[in-house]
């Protein structure tokens, strides 16, 4: 706390109607601030009156400034009022539209902190803000994450603008609300809730407001932070949002009756509620035909069991249950293991944790020694351990199909949560074989079962497959061709499912004929 | 948004009373339905199904009247003092189903998927699983269960359905030959398989009606009738597989037998060698969800009539309490006794009595206007000693096991027996650079099959593992005494690692001459035997004779199972012929041209090669017809109380040599001349077989008499236990027509 300051950092000085003294309180509140640029000038002709100016260096545009501000101040106020100069300086000075009044310190110190321009009178306790932001950013970058064989290769990026514009230029509806709220104390960073109104369903967006003002936190500097801070199953492993760098997603989201939520500085949205199968449907699904979707789909439902099971039922299998092997697999397995100094449980242990250790060095190093890593540590490494028989080629087999089925599923959040719950899967199958691994399914079921995100049971539409007359499983491990989709899923409000209808007096081609007569009433 | 309100949907309902009715009773009702009712457990379980639906009905019908709410309608009209007295009995039935499950199932597990793991470890973690089910509340099992119930539902449906192909309708059939009594009694102990049925009185409330479901008028009874029939047609298969592949005697000799069913059907595709692991895994799935619902339903009553805010306090005692009692060290057959006679004489009548005593009471009380208002402070405590477990799960590593690959058995003389076992060469069959074994072949002599495995455990640093077992190969002394084979079937039986379908040969001589051969034999005997039984016999349409059919015919007494022999000859072997295996021996050995003509009398034969003339050695045959395609056609009927026969053995063959390039006609006469030799000849063949080996051995190789059961009841009933009279008193009509194409 500071004489300008209350205990939660908000800022208590009071605006005076003195231009000196806001220019001093000004002052002691960016002390050794050595990006502020602040300027005291006199403007209009017989009846000058002092204006302050004062910005962050590099976060406004300066030619802006100086073209359209600061030349019309000078040129344009010669018939200043004596009295009334604050309305005069603001309809004559200024040409923008986005142009506001604030009446408090705690305000103009947040629009300057903001990359905003405020101009102070003398004689007036309120200023004028001016937006002429122009921060450095990456511009649109490109998604690097959930890439996209057919659709946008558009990015969310650190700049919060852009990642708005990106939504706005997707949704072209007045329903689509932005409602924008600071976090942080010290940081203060931009927080934008944004939905469809009417589609959405309006306990979600009061629920996810509330937890935003349930805390108060010095600084957030990523969605990811947000995330934890509001999230209700804090001890589980599986994420209750959903996080996109693809505007096309969070934009399908918001139709679908979601909340997306953007975060200043932060590329990655976050998408709430959210289910299980959500994590499961990537953006080409819906640009690429039925049947190849349904496939991917399926590929990754199967590479996302198998990334939990297949260490585990390996280990089990092979110490318990054999008779489930074939004999020809039996005997190769048998004779593989041959030498190993280690048990098969060690054996998986040490080949996983070299596998994650490999990863996140992979994940840490620049870019191009990233993938030397990977060359040197999964072939050449695994290779000479291989060679050494300090493991046995089937293990590396194993650890190899576990590692890359966790990237069939397209969120990566949800695949980290699959790299923890393998090691308790495969902890109770070594102790307990088959029936342990069945333990530690079924641990899983019950914990995903009792999981929900807002309000949302984590395990629809699986768990509730009638509801919504049954049309969310249209869109789970199958997908059902685009035509036949024509309800929002369970998200949306009761009222606002349908999303799509046949055009009336529109010309029905013969297809489309049989469609709706095989077609939901 | 989807509020916390423990309520489920109508679907959610009837899924979770399927699991609850069929995950634990699937598994014991073919023992209970055989035991009671023997062939007719079939109409038991039809007759127990048809009761359940009364009995759900009236569970509602009293669930109706006490207002939806049974407890809270006790703690209106009576008073908690009064509903603490009417939940107890219900905590108690509940608690001895959880106990009863969970120490089944343990046993289960430990004889099948965990042999060297200590049962309570098992039972520990089957409750806490259970309980942490439970925890979650109603909602949340009722997700789950919509999420398993096609995981389990389907592959246990599919599994059963190939099973059904290898059923033997004698050991079902005849049906109404038992007392009514049984069948009665039988059908009594059927419906207490359904008496989780009462659970309903407690879930109503809890099930939540769509306004679609109002309007379209759907009633809760549908929704448990659906349940009902489900689990009866389940409850169906389970009995018709079960008794069809093990026969009367085995299903009814032990509560869990049904297991063995999962041996012996083999699923297409064979990329598992046994999945009896795999289906009893996902058998797992289906009874966490009745052991959490036995632990929800005890945590719900107790806490109300302990009024306890979280019910899931209660948990942990129970999961110790249950523990405990499980753990009780007491054979599971003696526990069942007395469950069941508990379930019999009060289980069941007192999930009607108490309900309708409370509905009629507050009824009453309503009339007479007048309320009881009694209030008694009630504490209960609950200890439970924590078990001291020691040590941990045992496994052996793939590596440390020596997967048996066949294994030989002679007779010795002075009561002993001599055991081959013939280890893998990895080598050869891996081509993996692995540790070779010195010797591919172990030989122990003992008195005993255990005594044996003791042998070679002193003898060897590797795991016997039968897991992997290709073949059995039975010596000709073992094989003809009966006392041995039945020693060797019983050790089969109750060794659950010894797959039953294990195929099992016959040796010509000694086993032991066979097992020499290994190490001639490209990749050993046991993958040999292996590629010959599923290749070779069944090209030739000749059905694969395992373990499991032996221990049916032993145990059934009626039965004969024709094994293929094999003879050691130079470096090398082949098959030789066919022994009979009936009453507890091989009563009856056959060379090779003999067992041609037993097999086509049983319909097999497909792909055999007749030479013709017969009784021309000196000179090469004049004719070489291939069988293409054979059936048999069996009628019975009966004349003056003696049985008669129709037996029509048919087909197509086609000449492979003899027929010489004529007109169309001159050519067709030709081909109906030699048609006319081909069928004289098997139809003489086959008389001759069945006459010298029926008639005069006294041995029903083709299964006449039990086929009676479903062809022709009055006949089964006539000779009831006088199989060799049936035999003896046979007038058979054989018909031999193959069409030459």
């Amino acid at each position: 706390m500071t004489l300008l300051h209350d205990d939660k950092n908000h800022i208590t000085a009071l605006f005076s109607k003195s231009l000196d003294e806001n220019i001093d309180t000004l002052s002691v509140l960016f002390e050794n601030c050595a990006d502020i640029v602040k300027r005291k000038i006199s403007v209009g002709g017989d009846n000058k009156t002092d204006i302050f100016i004062i910005y962050i260096d590099n976060m406004i545009d300066k030619e802006i400034l100086e073209m359209n501000t600061l030349l019309q101040l000078f040129r344009d106020l010669k018939d200043m009022p004596e009295t009334g100069k604050f309305e005069y300086i603001k309809d004559q000075g200024i040409q923008t539209v986005d142009l506001i009044e604030v009446s408090t310190i705690a305000e103009i110190v947040g629009q300057i902190l903001s990359g905003d321009t405020v101009i102070l009178v003398d004689g007036y306790d309120k200023a004028l803000r001016v937006s002429m932001r122009k921060m450095p950013n990456r511009g649109v970058p490109t998604s690097e994450n959930e890439v996209s064989v057919r659709g946008s290769k558009e990015s969310f990026s650190e700049a919060f603008f852009i990642n708005r514009v990106l939504l706005r230029r997707r949704v072209k509806d007045t329903n689509f609300k932005i409602k924008q709220y600071k976090i942080g104390t010290r940081t203060l960073t931009d927080v934008a809730v944004c939905y469809v109104e009417g589609v959405v369903k309006p306990e979600v967006v009061a629920e996810i407001e509330r937890r935003l003002n349930e805390y108060v936190i010095d600084g957030i500097f990523d969605s990811g932070m947000l995330e934890q801070l509001t999230e209700r199953n804090t001890y589980s492993p599986f994420p209750e949002f959903q996080s996109t760098e693809r505007p096309d997603k969070a934009a399908a989201a918001l139709l679908d009756g979601r909340v997306v939520v953007l975060v200043d500085n932060s590329p990655v949205a976050i998408v709430l509620p959210t289910t299980l199968n959500s994590f499961f449907q990537a953006s080409d699904d819906a640009y690429t035909r039925w049947e190849v979707a349904t496939f991917l789909r399926l590929l990754r439902y199967i590479g996302a069991f198998l990334t939990i099971a297949l260490p585990g039922l390996y280990v089990a299998v092979l110490n318990y249950n054999s008779e489930l092997l074939s004999p020809a697999m039996a005997l190769s397995f048998a004779a593989a293991r041959g030498g190993v100094p280690f048990s098969v449980l060690v054996e998986v242990i040490i080949m996983e944790i070299s596998f994650q250790m490999l990863l996140e060095a992979g994940v840490r190093m620049p870019g191009p020694m990233g993938g030397t890593l990977g060359i040197v540590g999964g072939l050449i490494i695994g290779d000479a351990a291989v060679n050494a028989n300090i493991v046995s080629p089937i293990v590396v087999i194993v650890i190899a199909l576990t590692a890359i089925t966790a990237f069939t599923v397209p969120n990566e959040p949800f695949a980290s949560a699959f790299r923890i719950i393998r090691y308790f899967i495969l902890a109770l199958s070594a102790f307990l074989g088959l029936f342990g691994f069945i333990i530690g399914i079924t641990c899983l079921l019950i914990h995903l079962g009792g999981l929900k995100s807002f309000g949302m049971p984590y395990m629809v539409p699986f768990a509730a497959s009638g509801i919504n007359h049954g049309t969310d499983t249209k869109d789970a491990i199958l997908r059902f061709p685009f035509r036949k989709l024509r309800r929002r899923p369970l998200f949306a409000r009761k009222d606002e499912r349908t999303k799509l209808v046949k055009r009336e007096g529109g010309k029905v081609g013969e297809d489309e004929n049989e469609d709706e007569k095989g077609g939901e009433s | 948004m989807f509020s916390d309100n423990d309520r489920i949907s109508l679907r959610q309902f009837t899924r979770l009373m399927v699991f609850d009715l069929f995950s634990v009773s699937g598994l014991i009702i073919p023992n209970l339905a055989a035991a009671s009712s023997g062939r007719d457990g079939l109409l038991a379980i039809c007759l127990g199904t048809l009761y359940a639906f009364i009995y759900g009905y009236l569970i509602l019908i009293l669930c109706k009247q006490t207002g939806g709410r049974y407890l809270n309608y006790c703690d209106d009209n009576f008073g908690r003092f009064v509903t603490f007295f009417v939940a107890i009995p219900y905590i108690v039935k509940l608690f001895l189903c959880l106990v009863f499950s969970a120490r089944i199932f343990g046993q289960v597990i430990n004889q099948t998927l965990l042999a060297d793991t200590d049962n309570r470890i098992i039972i520990l973690f089957l409750l806490m699983v259970s309980a942490y089910s439970a925890s979650k509340g109603m909602e949340v099992r009722a997700r789950i269960t919509e999420i398993i119930y096609f995981i389990v539902v389907v592959p246990v449906v599919l599994f059963l359905l190939l099973g059904i192909r290898k059923v033997d309708p004698a050991n079902l059939t005849p049906l109404f030959t038992e007392s009514i009594k049984d069948i009665g009694g039988g059908s009594y102990l059927v419906l207490l398989t359904f008496s989780a049925l009462e659970m309903m009185i407690f879930a109503v409330p809890m099930i939540h009606y769509r306004k679609s479901d109002v309007k379209k008028g759907k009633k809760l009874y549908n929704y448990a009738a659906r349940a009902i029939a489900i689990t009866g047609i389940l409850d169906i298969l389970m009995y018709v597989v079960t008794m069809g592949l093990l026969g009367r005697k085995e299903t009814s000799d032990k509560l869990w037998s049904a297991i063995n069913i999962f041996q012996m059907v083999k699923l297409p595709g064979g990329i598992v060698q046994r999945q009896d692991a795999f289906i009893l895994s996902i058998w797992l799935l289906g009874i966490f969800t009745l052991t959490g619902a036995l632990f929800y339903y005890l945590s719900y009553i107790s806490g109300h009539i302990l009024k306890l805010s979280s019910r899931n306090y209660l948990l942990v005692p129970l999961i110790l309490l249950a523990f405990g009692v499980a753990v009780i060290p007491i054979d599971t057959e003696q526990f069942f006794y007395y469950f069941k006679k508990y379930m019999m004489y009060i289980g069941m009548p007192q999930s009607l009595i108490i309900p309708l005593l409370v509905a009629g009471t507050g009824k009453f009380k309503k009339f007479i206007n007048k309320k009881a208002v009694v209030n008694v402070v009630f504490a209960c405590v609950i200890a439970a000693g924590a078990m001291t477990l020691t040590g941990c799960s045992d496994m052996t590593e793939i590596e440390d096991r020596n997967f048996i690959q066949a294994v030989g058995i002679d007779a010795e003389g002075g009561g002993m027996i001599k055991v081959y076992y013939i280890l893998p060469d990895l080598k050869v069959l891996t081509k993996q650079p692995a540790e070779d074994p010195k010797k591919l072949k172990l030989t122990f002599e003992d008195k005993d099959f255990s005594e044996i495995e003791e042998d070679y455990n002193l003898e060897n640093n590797k795991k016997l593992d039968f897991s992997q077992l290709k073949a059995i190969i039975l010596g000709d002394g073992i094989s003809k005494d009966k006392e041995k084979m039945n020693a060797f079937l019983t050790y089969v039986e109750n060794k659950y690692e010894l797959g039953r379908n294990t195929p099992v040969f016959l040796a010509e001589g000694k086993a032991g001459d066979i097992m020499d051969l290994n190490g001639d034999i490209e990749k050993g005997i046991g993958d040999y035997l292996a590629q010959q039984s599923r290749i070779n016999l069944r090209n030739n349409g000749i059905k694969e004779i395992d373990a499991g059919d032996l221990i049916l015919a032993r145990n059934e007494g009626n039965k004969t199972v024709i094994l293929p022999m094999l003879r050691a000859e130079e470096k090398k072997m082949r098959v030789s012929g066919v022994g009979i295996y009936s009453e507890g021996a091989v009563s009856f050995r056959a060379n090779k041209d003999e067992s041609d003509f037993i097999y086509f009398s049983c319909g097999f034969g497909k792909n055999k090669v007749l030479y013709l003339p017969q009784n021309d050695n000196n000179n090469l045959p004049k004719y070489v017809i291939k069988i293409n395609r054979i059936t048999r056609t069996i009628e019975f009927s009966e004349d003056n109380g003696k049985p008669f026969l129709d037996m029509i053995v048919e087909g197509s063959a086609s000449i492979q040599k003899g027929l010489e390039k004529k007109e169309d006609r001159a050519k067709n006469e030709d081909i109906e001349k030699i048609e006319e030799e081909c069928n004289a000849y098997v139809r003489e063949n086959i008389a001759k077989t069945i006459k010298s080996v029926c008639m005069e051995e006294k041995v029903d190789y083709m299964n006449l008499y039990p086929m009676t059961g479903y062809r022709k009841r009055s006949l089964w009933l006539d000779y009831k236990g006088r199989q060799e009279e049936f035999l003896a008193n046979l007038n058979i009509n054989l018909k031999v027509d193959f069409h030459i194409q």
